[in-house]
């Protein structure tokens, strides 16, 4: 038991990593535009089938580069067409179009990729490292790196470049940023895009370790949706914090028994709705009127 | 004689549409969504296969267990989500399909794993097992009678405070419905009709494994109850119905387009159906014919006048007696405190509600006035202090629960239920704490018959005594504001209130004659004994109608008294009047 623990805290470290990627493109969503992409986890499945694909007939960076700006590009074309048509609708709706699009989006994969697995080569060649008595394969340095450096990317973004300032405006008060100029509908574009060419990412690199597949999408987004819950929906450092741990409290229940973790998730996620009181905006009725005028 | 490939086509069309009702029910009148529901059917098909085939239980015994533990499991899973706002009772159920569809293939000692078993009975009548047209038979009658209890259960009270909670949950809370039991109830409910179709389902076909109860079946539910129309019963049918005949299209076309399609075309068409119908087509097949029918109508004959409004037989002086409180309470607010986030919106404020008097609290915009009267009704709990109503401390009360204990609240942007008439808003404050349950409701009992029209009696003298008697089928988003005022406090009178917390009742009311006849309804409201606490900005109303002012200033309490002495009080035209006050130079600030 003992004895496994190194290897459990790297692979729960390396899942974690990708569960908290995801994590943190619910949260760009969620605070840009109020709406829980239910979606959001078939991109990722797309990120890494476009790679796959790709990757057969181009170098490899440039074949993740193409396969986010091509998933990027899907983000804004399921914006268009399902969610900006329904501006209106409520949050029952919003949740129920964007699961109708995450069962299209796999319908499709499936059409086009098949049933079966595909593998995608590591993204460096070499033998993996020992440190004690775990073994880190190549790609899972790559995997830990890649979202560092994401994670990291994406904080510079939204701190100190115009756009970044923007979208955080109109996720404070998208009511202020709009008579500041702002224009939500631009605004919300981005956060989609953005989301979706993140979470391809995160399929690219998680490929090589998973095998991509069309039916990837649906596990990934609920997790990565557990992790956004665990760090309060609206913390991209806690979205992210919230994937390690979901990631290695999966890795540790798979050690003692391997159809053991999708019940380790749902464990989890009631556990954290129970233990906490996250109430987003947004969510349920309006804030109480707070008085006055 | 009618092919059996077009009755098993019919009974399986009857079985989804069984199931997707469910849904129907929770998304539309509920306003909460399941996106694992077949996780239930699964739960009570594999049940009732097991018991029948394993233990040779009858197969129509084994459905009573299966829906039984059915309905456990989804009040399991609901209880602890249904506490939260929001949905995530839909990520729950997600998550709790993705479960029990591992469960079934792991479990192969009982389940047979992911090739299923076979052998399962078929439903048997006087010792010999079904035909197809027999089957076909009571299929049909089952969901005729579910058809037929449910449409009766979303027009009775359950359907009416249903209704009221989705147009304003708030609002529906300060009248006394628990919410959350409310949903809870329909929760499993619809989980009990979704295991009541995998039974049939399975002693129909006698073989079960987990395929129909995997995640993209849930979805088949919920495009069957989108299309069919969230808010219509027989629409789960009508959509049902509608999408095999489309299925079977889509089977007999994608072949010829594309050779090699298989189980994604199923996927594509179910996700953008979805997509598509919700977009375009939210209310769905019958949504859309019920329109068509209203448009004709309207064309072929004008609207008749309302027939003249028969007036209660109770004199004014009656219904107003009949309101009188049991009891005799005082309300005792003291040093309670509260901040957001490190803003102090109330500080050390106590204040005493002397009973059958109106009590009044005023100060500027900003004072906490609002605050005061949301920590009073339980929506805001108070970081400090304590408020004590007739010596029992309402800490950790819900609203729900001081609405069914005797405390009232209008609100100052009001809080009705928009798309129910005013009677029907009355109602539900009349019945919201007693009246018929679930059960009751669908068999609808001649105590249920006779319960509604007690209540609509009720709620007609309540409109009375407030001036709306002849509006009593006009829907709410019809009424001018100042009925709308007089119908929110109708409906908090509709609670027996013994107290009533009045959150501005005069703003927006613009005439003279209804402010006149909102201080007579007051005053009545006073004379029969209940006490009121009152929030205003329109110092003539206020001072003309409170027996004592509490004057509140940045959170805090700054004097206490009589009309006259704090209209007097020096600290107060300071502080409440500063400017004005100043800017008169010795004119009459607070009147």
């Amino acid at each position: 038991m003992w004895a496994q623990l190194p290897q459990v805290l790297v692979s729960g470290l390396t899942l974690g990593a990708i569960y908290g990627l995801v994590a943190l493109c619910f949260v760009t969503v969620f605070t840009v535009t109020r709406i829980i992409n239910f979606a959001q986890g078939e991109f990722v499945m797309l990120g890494a089938l476009l790679t796959v694909s790709l990757a057969g007939s181009m170098p490899l960076p440039v074949a993740v580069a193409a396969a986010i700006l091509i998933t990027a590009g899907a983000g804004l074309f399921v914006y268009w067409l399902a969610i900006r048509p329904a501006r209106s609708a409520s949050d029952l709706t919003l949740v129920m179009i964007t699961i109708g699009i995450s069962t299209a989006l796999r319908g499709l994969a499936l059409m086009v990729w098949g049933t079966y697995p595909s593998p995608l080569r590591p993204f460096s060649q070499g033998p993996d490292f020992v440190v004690g008595t775990a073994v880190i394969s190549r790609q899972a340095l790559w995997t830990l790196g890649t979202v560092a450096a994401a994670v990291l990317l994406l904080h510079l973004f939204f701190r100190h470049t115009r756009v970044g300032q923007a979208l955080r405006a109109c996720a404070v008060n998208p009511l202020a940023a709009r008579l500041m100029g702002i224009r939500p509908v631009l605004m919300h574009q981005i956060a989609f895009a953005l989301a979706a060419g993140l979470s391809a990412l995160g399929g690219a690199v998680v490929a090589p370790l998973t095998y991509a597949s069309y039916d990837m999408g649906l596990a990934l987004g609920l997790k990565g949706f557990v992790a956004a819950i665990m760090g309060g929906l609206v913390h991209p450092a806690g979205a992210v914090a919230g994937g390690l741990m979901l990631g290695l409290l999966e890795a540790g229940a798979g050690s003692i028994r391997s159809s053991l973790t999708d019940v380790v998730t749902f464990v989890v996620l009631l556990g954290v709705l129970l233990g906490t009181r996250v109430q987003p905006l947004g969510l349920g009725e309006r804030e109480i009127d707070a008085g006055g005028v | 004689m009618v092919s059996d490939y077009l009755l098993t086509a019919l009974i399986l069309t009857l079985t989804d549409g069984l199931a997707a009702v469910g849904l129907t029910l929770l998304a539309g009148f509920a306003g909460q969504v399941s996106l694992g529901h077949m996780a239930f059917a699964g739960i009570g098909a594999y049940t009732s296969a097991i018991l029948s085939a394993r233990f040779g239980l009858n197969p129509w015994l084994a459905m009573l267990p299966a829906t039984a533990i059915t309905g456990l499991a989804a009040a399991l899973v609901g209880a602890p989500l249904l506490r939260l706002r929001g949905h995530y009772l839909a990520l729950g159920t997600l998550g709790l399909g993705l479960v029990i569809s591992s469960a079934m293939k792991e479990l192969t000692g009982l389940t047979g794993g992911p090739s299923g078993f076979a052998g399962i009975p078929r439903l048997a009548l006087f010792g010999h097992p079904l035909s197809t047209l027999e089957y076909f038979g009571v299929t049909a009658l089952m969901a005729l009678g579910a058809g037929w209890l449910l449409t009766r259960l979303v027009r009775s009270r359950t359907g009416r405070l249903l209704q009221a909670t989705r147009d304003s949950e708030i609002g529906a809370e300060m009248t006394g419905i628990d919410a959350r039991r409310l949903k809870l109830q329909i929760f499993t409910l619809s989980a009990v009709l979704a295991a009541l179709s995998g039974s049939l389902y399975v002693h129909f076909v006698t073989f079960i494994s987990p395929g129909p109860f995997e995640m993209l079946n849930s979805l088949k539910l919920l495009v069957i109850a989108t299309l069919g129309g969230m808010r219509s019963i027989p629409g789960a049918w009508i959509g049902a119905g509608a999408l095999t005949l489309l299925m079977e299209l889509v089977r007999d076309v994608v072949p010829r387009l594309l050779p090699n399609a298989g189980g994604e075309q199923q996927m594509i068409t179910y996700g953008l159906l979805m997509v598509l119908v919700l977009v375009y087509l939210p209310d769905g097949i019958t949504g859309a014919a019920a329109r068509l029918v209203a448009r004709f109508r309207s064309k072929a004959r004008r609207p008749q006048l309302d027939r003249a409004p028969s007036s209660p037989a109770a004199s004014p002086a009656a219904i107003w007696e009949s309101l009188r409180p049991a009891r005799l309470q005082p309300l005792e607010v003291s040093r309670v405190a509260v901040s957001f986030g490190g803003f102090a919106a109330v500080r050390d404020v106590s204040f005493t509600a002397a009973p059958g008097e109106v009590t009044a609290i005023i100060g500027p915009n900003g004072a906490g006035k609002t605050t005061l009267f949301n920590l009073i009704c339980g929506l805001v709990h108070p970081t400090a202090g304590e408020i004590r109503w007739g010596g029992r401390s309402l800490r950790g009360l819900s609203p729900n629960r001081l609405a069914r204990l005797g405390l009232g609240r209008t609100f100052q942007n009001i809080r009705l239920f928009t798309h129910m008439t005013a009677l029907e808003n009355v109602m539900v404050g009349v019945e919201a704490a007693h009246g018929p349950g679930v059960l009751a409701s669908m068999l609808r009992f001649p105590q249920v018959v006779r319960a509604e029209a007690q209540t609509a009696a009720r709620a007609r003298e309540l409109l009375a005594v407030v001036g709306l008697a002849g509006e009593a089928s006009t829907k709410v988003s019809h009424l001018p504001f100042g009925k709308q005022r007089m119908l929110e406090l109708a409906r908090a009178l509709a609670i027996r209130p013994h107290l009533l917390l009045l959150d501005e009742p005069a703003s927006g009311l613009t005439s003279q004659e209804e402010r006149d006849a909102l201080v007579a309804v007051i005053r009545s409201i006073r004379e029969a004994g209940i006490s009121v606490i009152l929030v205003d900005h329109d110092m003539r109303f206020v001072m003309s109608l409170a027996d004592r002012v509490v004057v509140l200033a940045g959170g805090q309490r700054i004097a206490e008294g009589t009309p006259d002495r704090v209209q007097s009080d020096p600290n107060v035209i300071q502080a409440y009047l500063g400017e004005a006050a100043s800017a008169s130079e010795g004119g009459t600030p607070l009147t």
